[in-house]
């Protein structure tokens, strides 16, 4: 008798190990992590070695369409969730991605700092 | 008989644990490589020509809104690391980036240059100079 409910548990069951969803937690790997308040500190005519002592370093450095030069921080993450429902013959899994955290943008020009910009995400 | 019986939920109660956890390591790469270190080398008036025997073969080539000619290069390498017991956290880098040649349509020489390039190990390469 019990032995019956265990193989019915199973059959019932194991499809249910293939039922389901999950949720991460990703965060980017930056030099540095700080608070949004640092980005205060921060100021035109700062020298680009003081945000380096400050922040660390960006990121990512680039060039933007009008030439202006800029390091970017990302202090970011994503929160994911996924989901999976196998009916027979036929698989579907969902996943959703949503940003978290902020970046911030150091336009700076002949290594001195011009502008900041910032960019946050809700949480 | 009782015996052999819980040992077998036992070891489907492992099974299922083993199903929601454990840990992943992925390393993807998108585009193709090219000399990023080069690009600081890249000067507006360069001829195309040039540019690729800095930079390498593009990756594409097109025409941007304005009718301008353009080399695309674009490699980066997302590694990501995470692991977990049903909620799962995890951490995430990237490593290069995209480059936009904007060359003029009639001389074919460069007329501007865009990239945004990830990874603290090309600070030095491309703003030590600087």
């Amino acid at each position: 008798m019990r032995k019956n409910i265990i193989k019915t548990m199973t059959i019932f069951l194991f499809p249910l190990f293939l039922l389901g969803c999950a949720t991460a937690t990703t965060t980017m790997r930056v030099e540095k992590r700080f608070q949004f308040s640092e980005i205060d500190k921060i100021h035109q005519g700062m020298k680009e070695e003081e945000v380096i002592r400050l922040l660390g370093k960006p990121s990512a450095v680039g060039i933007d369409e009008q030439g202006r030069e800029y390091l970017l921080y990302q202090q970011t993450g994503y929160k994911q969730t996924m989901g999976m429902s196998p009916p027979i013959g036929y698989t579907h899994v969902s996943a959703s991605s949503v940003p978290t955290g902020f970046e911030v943008r150091i336009y700076v020009k002949d290594k001195i700092v011009q502008s900041v910009g910032h960019t946050s995400y809700r949480e | 008989m009782n015996e052999k019986i819980g040992n077998w939920s036992i070891g489907l109660v492992i099974i299922g644990v083993l199903f929601l956890s454990g840990c992943a390591t992925v390393r993807q790469s998108v585009g193709l490589p090219y000399n990023i270190e080069k690009l600081t080398t890249i000067k507006i008036g360069m001829s195309e020509n040039e540019v690729i025997s800095l930079l390498g073969e593009p990756i594409a080539r097109g025409k941007d809104l304005d009718g301008n000619p353009f080399l695309l290069y674009q490699y980066t390498v997302i590694s990501s690391s995470g692991g977990g017991f049903i909620v799962m956290t995890g951490s995430a880098g990237q490593s290069g980036g995209e480059t936009r040649v904007i060359l003029d349509p009639e001389t074919h020489k460069v007329k501007n240059l865009k990239y945004e390039i990830y990874g603290t190990e090309y600070y030095e390469k491309l703003r030590g100079g600087k």
